[in-house]
């Protein structure tokens, strides 16, 4: 016996009994194998069937193995298994104590405590659910009556021996069997506990059972119990958690398809909305010039210039859809940098209004810009004047004919705030939330039917929050609307 | 009758004890019924005039809560590594398993278990893998708990190489 008994050895696991850390490990045999990374249970078989641990506190007691023989505690909280050995020598008065306090299992020690009388009281194991043996030298011999669960798992069982083959009966038992003879052989008492198993008896019921060794000085005892009723809670914890972990990996697996089916649509769309403007640009931009050329229109009749008039107007939805979704593609999917400059509000809206004018001149709206040309803001000055061409292109959308647009500007210390004020049919209560969501139903036609994308005020947004900017919306259905974006000075 | 020791084996919710029921009882349940611990089952069959008695150890499912702990492979002769086709990761358990076994017991006839071949528009693994265990000398089969697809051929596959 090489432990010292001040030095106790402590071997912490995980609560499957993998071992994590250990302390003052002594030269005795059952140290020889402790290594990180093991399991306890593989390493001394004394552990068998103790992990993972479903109780907080148990203490193997007067055990002999491999060089050690005393008592072993083992205390099991959530987060870690902590094992230590205690040599049974002059410390087992102050170890009676710790037992008394601690000790968990004391059914075992009733029936241990029974069994050192003459006989083994028969019917206390059948009322505990219990089926026991005594290990004898010709083999394992019933000691008491049956339990009912035995009787329904082999209703047809016949007991005209008192010998039990108690491996045919539980397969299961062949590979604690061994542990439970080297127990019965040792010289020390102690009991060990087999893992659980399951059986079904005729109607298909599952059966879990659990077998434990017991060891005394007069008789080497085998039960077996049902556990099938305190079962369902360790069976629903484990289920439980790997339910979720299926639902996690189910997750972590959708999300990456959507993921990937989301890239995809970013890269189609960017690709195609920026392949489709070319071959647009050109067709409009043509018709732009027949439409201006007199004598060529001249040629038409009524009929002809409706026509022509009715595929002029289509194409350049078409033309202003493109860009609004090349724009929209850009400013959501791009990989965006952007280029601050301090740019000029009013010379920005003058160079806007040649993209402006026709759709101004045909209804008869006048824009009035109210900005000082020193105005300046630090901005990206493509995305600010696609934000801005956006926001004008709403307010004529909906304004009415006749009437005025009034951009202005405050200033204060710290902020411009750039005002868009149109005097249109408002915005109705029920489109107040949702703005800046993309949604195709959002788009409402304008004030002379002008068709429009649902895209503008998400693109003005994103352009707004990638300036860290604020944009306010003020609306009145009826009375008109005002867009102040207010654009930090820092 | 000879009687023979084969084990299941594999990750949690691959469909090992559907396959043992589907084997034994010829029946099968959709829902999942975590195993905790050992089940064993038994099935007389007849392979080339011999009678054999197939002792089959449902070995409760390897992750994080349970460990197959290797006492249970004490006796075996052959075994059934089962993966989820749906559920790539299933392999690597697999993989650990069989060296597992191997390192407890030596090595010992198996055969892998490609399981759930009813649930095709969720496979996760490819051909190409499948292909590269086959050049890893493994004997591998599709098979389907549900359907029964390959289930009892496999278990008598592998207790022909055992006996």
């Amino acid at each position: 016996m090489n432990l010292i008994s001040k030095q106790v050895v402590t071997i912490i696991t995980e609560s499957c009994g993998r071992i994590i850390d250990f302390s003052n490990l002594s030269e005795s045999d059952y140290c020889s194998e402790i290594e990180k990374g093991k399991c306890i249970d593989e390493l001394l078989p004394v552990f068998h069937g103790y992990f993972p641990m479903t109780t907080k506190k148990v203490i193997i007691e007067k055990v002999s193995f491999q060089g050690f023989s005393g008592n072993i505690v083992i205390t099991n909280n959530l987060q870690e298994t902590i094992i230590q050995f205690y040599e049974d020598t002059e410390r087992s008065l102050e170890w009676a104590t710790i037992l008394q306090k601690f000790n968990q299992d004391k059914l075992i020690n009733n029936l241990i405590m029974k069994s050192n009388t003459t006989h083994l009281d028969s019917n206390v194991f059948k009322t505990l659910g219990f089926i026991a043996f005594e290990h004898t030298d010709k083999g394992f011999m019933l000691s008491g009556n049956i339990p009912s669960w035995f009787k329904e798992l082999y209703p047809n069982y016949n007991y005209s021996s008192p010998l039990f083959e108690l491996e045919e009966l539980f397969p299961f038992l062949e590979v604690f069997l061994p542990d439970a003879t080297y127990l019965f052989n040792s010289k020390s008492e102690g009991k060990l506990l087999s893992g659980l198993w399951a059986e079904y008896d005729p109607d298909n019921y599952e059966i879990i059972l659990q077998a434990t060794a017991v060891k005394d000085a007069n008789k080497n005892l085998l039960f077996i119990e049902s556990i099938t009723e305190r079962f369902p809670n360790q069976q629903k914890n484990i289920q439980h958690a790997r339910e979720t972990i299926l639902e996690h990996q189910q997750l972590i697996k959708t999300e990456k398809k959507l993921r990937t089916l989301f890239e995809n649509q970013e890269q189609f769309i960017s690709i195609f909305s920026h392949d489709i403007r070319g071959p647009l640009t050109g067709a409009y931009t043509l018709l732009q010039i027949l439409k201006r050329d007199k004598s060529f229109m001249e040629h038409f009749n009524t009929e002809q210039s409706e026509i022509f008039g009715v595929m002029h107007k289509g194409l350049k939805d078409l033309y202003d859809y493109a860009y609004r979704l090349h724009d929209w593609s850009k400013v959501h999917f791009g990989n965006l940098a952007l280029d601050f400059s301090n740019v000029s509000i009013a010379l920005t809206i003058n160079n806007l209004k040649s993209l402006l004018q026709e759709s101004l001149e045909e209804k008869h709206i006048t824009l009035t810009v109210d900005i000082p040309k020193s105005t300046t803001v630090k901005v990206d000055e493509p995305f600010f004047k696609n934000a801005i061409h956006n926001l004008i292109s709403n307010a004529i959308k909906f304004s009415h004919e006749n009437s005025e647009i009034v951009i202005s500007t405050i200033n204060s210390n710290n902020a411009t705030i750039l005002k868009v004020a149109d005097t249109g049919v408002g915005i109705p209560d029920r489109f107040k939330d949702k703005l800046f969501e993309f949604n195709e139903q959002n788009s409402t036609k304008g004030t002379k039917g002008e068709k429009g994308s649902g895209l503008g005020l998400t693109v003005v947004k994103r352009i707004i929050d990638l300036h860290k900017a604020e944009i306010h919306i003020d609306s009145q259905e009826g009375i008109g609307t005002t867009v102040s974006i207010t654009i930090p000075k820092e | 009758m000879i009687k023979k020791k084969i084990c299941i084996l594999g990750a949690f919710a691959v469909g090992k004890t559907s396959l043992v029921e589907k084997y034994v009882k010829s029946i099968f349940s959709d829902k999942y019924h975590t195993t905790i611990g050992v089940k064993t089952d038994q099935k007389d069959i007849t392979i080339d005039g011999k009678e054999v008695r197939l002792i089959i150890w449902d070995i409760n499912g390897e992750d994080d809560y349970q460990h197959v702990k290797p006492s249970y492979l004490m006796g075996v002769s052959g075994y059934l590594l089962v993966v989820d086709g749906t559920r790539k990761e299933t392999l690597q358990v697999a993989f650990d398993l069989q060296q597992l076994v191997t390192k407890t017991v030596g090595e010992k006839d198996f055969i892998l278990m490609i399981n759930k071949s009813d649930l095709m528009d969720s496979w996760e693994l490819t051909e190409r893998e499948e292909s590269q265990l086959v050049d890893l000398g493994w004997k591998v089969v599709r098979t389907s708990a549900k359907s029964g697809e390959n289930v009892n051929a496999t278990f008598e596959d592998l207790a022909k190489s055992i006996i």
